[in-house]
């Protein structure tokens, strides 16, 4: 009986290892292209396996292209972006019910690279310089939105 | 250092250059104490009557500093200007000529009895035992006098308060404060709670940021967390983005508790760095004081922020303070040191000659303080008053604040 136990709860930790590590990617079809769902699922449900892997590999996976983002910093430099996929009223970014992922580097890029780059290319449109800028940084981590679904819900706003 | 006696007291005292020493003054010593740098500038002075300081002394702008041998010095009192001539003994000796002549020159320097509002019983070094900035000026001996166990000075308070000022302040006071739904993204009070408990309980710096979008106030996330520390006594490194509008950290127990220059540095860095919306830096001190930088007058901060000569602002030095040698720096320490030699605290001194350079550089930023999270945060200003006499400018500065 003990033995049995024993097989059954270790079958049950590989179950979820395992569904944690490959969980399938799907496509934004998949999602009867509502950009949330996609995002939260691929993104933030997949997020170890983004983890240590560049910001283009992220970036090629999804098959919808980024609208703009935004740095986010410290004292140091710039830490990570929001990448914007979907603004929640046209033409209006809102941190707290757009579409977009937070991806934080491994690495702190130094202000100078990024005001240079930022000065040039507006960060309100996403543009392939901007790709090609962030491409190689190694992600630290990466989430959806953490504000959307709770100001939806204090809202009382429909997902779209 | 320079021990000048009364001629009534070197009459009487035979003895006295062996009774006074640089730390220790007989109980009877009447006359002069003077303090020099190793460069043989004058540091300060104290009067004794009896063994018992009854005056400071300023220099007045008259005379130039020398190098040479102190030989000695004479003494003539009219009214509150004391003379003072030094004369000094050198020799000179031609390479070739075996022959050394002889030489004496005197020099007059005069001061003025600074007020007698000091009680401090002299002595040479120390400070008010708050933060030592004679320690980075290499003045060598003497240091500035403390008034050790006396009460120190109130603030005097503003009747002449700026409304924008008011009406800020109480803004920043209501996001702190009412933002508290149930929902989620919003628990800036619940957070900024943890930051007064983590203040008074925690040895390192803990902070939370503010956001504003879409007509929203909310508490921003950094991966994953509301409210974070780096578990560093001196510093936290906030994360913020394009939307941040107000940030808020610690300053735990046995740290200065009024905002340092890098605090203000902050605001013109992260405005520089895209988040041109930020509007405060809220400080939560370990004594349970609360002070906010925030931007007052924006035209003159975005201003401030644009011209690329301000650029050194927020390079500041490891302690937090403005980098050595900047007029920003020059300034504070000024404003600093006066405050300082008045009786005020680190606290005061360090905020409020902040205030004052965050004033005198027209940087659109502002400070106000309140002593608890149901108060109304008060502007803090520094006076400026200069009065001249013939011989020199004597400028105080005087804290003030609004009620």
């Amino acid at each position: 009986m003990k033995k049995i136990i024993l097989t059954l709860s270790i079958m049950l930790i590989g179950i979820n290892f395992v569904d944690s590590q490959t969980k399938p990617f799907k496509t934004i079809s998949q999602f009867n292209g509502n950009v949330m769902n996609y995002l939260k699922y691929n993104v933030d449900e997949r997020a170890d396996y983004y983890k240590g892997k560049t910001v283009a590999e992220l970036l090629n996976d999804l098959d919808i292209a980024p609208i703009g983002f935004q740095g986010c910093f410290n004292d140091y430099g710039t830490i990570g972006i929001e990448l914007y996929y979907k603004n929640y009223k046209e033409n209006i970014y809102s941190e707290l019910a757009d579409d977009y992922i937070n991806i934080y580097f491994e690495k702190i890029i130094p202000d100078k690279e990024y005001h240079i780059l930022r000065k040039e290319y507006p960060t309100e449109k996403w543009v392939p310089q901007h790709y090609d800028f962030f491409k190689d940084m190694i992600i630290k981590n990466v989430s959806f939105n953490y504000y959307k679904e709770s100001y939806l819900k204090a809202k009382k706003l429909p997902n779209k | 250092m320079a021990i000048i006696p009364d001629p009534d007291y070197k009459t009487s005292s035979s003895n006295f250059e062996n009774s006074n020493s640089y730390l220790k003054r007989k109980n009877d010593f009447s006359g002069l104490v003077m303090y020099y740098s190793l460069n043989d500038e004058f540091v300060n002075g104290w009067k004794y009557e009896n063994g018992t300081v009854v005056d400071n002394l300023i220099k007045s702008d008259g005379n130039g500093t020398s190098s040479n041998v102190r030989k000695n010095s004479k003494i003539i009192h009219i009214a509150d200007i004391i003379e003072v001539t030094t004369c000094y003994l050198y020799s000179v000796q031609i390479v070739g000529y075996d022959d050394i002549s002889y030489h004496e020159k005197c020099e007059t320097e005069y001061y003025f009895s600074g007020g007698g509002t000091s009680t401090d019983s002299g002595g040479g070094g120390g400070s008010s035992g708050s933060y030592d900035y004679d320690a980075n000026s290499a003045t060598g001996g003497g240091g500035s006098s403390s008034s050790g166990s006396t009460t120190p000075p109130t603030i005097k308070p503003n009747e002449d308060c700026d409304p924008v000022a008011i009406a800020n302040g109480d803004s920043i006071s209501k996001i702190l404060k009412t933002y508290d739904s149930s929902s989620a993204y919003y628990k800036i009070s619940e957070y900024f709670n943890q930051l007064i408990g983590y203040a008074s309980s925690s040895s390192v710096e803990w902070g939370m940021v503010i956001n504003y979008t879409d007509g929203e106030f909310y508490a921003y996330n950094k991966e994953g967390n509301y409210v974070y520390s780096d578990q560093k006594s001196n510093e936290i490194a906030l994360g913020y983005c394009n939307n941040t509008s107000i940030l808020c950290h610690t300053h735990p127990t046995g740290k200065t508790s009024s905002p340092s220059p890098s605090d203000a540095g902050t605001l013109v860095y992260s405005y520089n760095k895209g988040a041109t919306k930020i509007f405060a830096n809220v400080i939560i001190a370990a004594n349970g004081s609360q002070y906010v930088i925030y931007v007052n007058d924006r035209t003159a901060f975005n201003d401030f922020c644009n011209n690329s000569l301000n650029s050194g602002f927020y390079q500041e030095t490891s302690d937090g303070r403005f980098a050595t040698g900047t007029t920003w720096s020059n300034d504070y320490l000024t404003v600093y040191k006066n405050l300082q030699n008045q009786g005020y605290s680190d606290d005061v001194c360090n905020s409020y000659a902040l205030s004052y350079v965050l004033d005198k550089y027209n940087t659109g930023m502002k400070i106000s303080e309140r002593d608890n999270n149901n108060n109304a945060f008060n502007e803090q200003n520094t006076e400026e008053d200069r009065s001249k006499t013939i011989f020199t400018t004597t400028t105080t500065y005087t804290p003030t604040k609004c009620d």
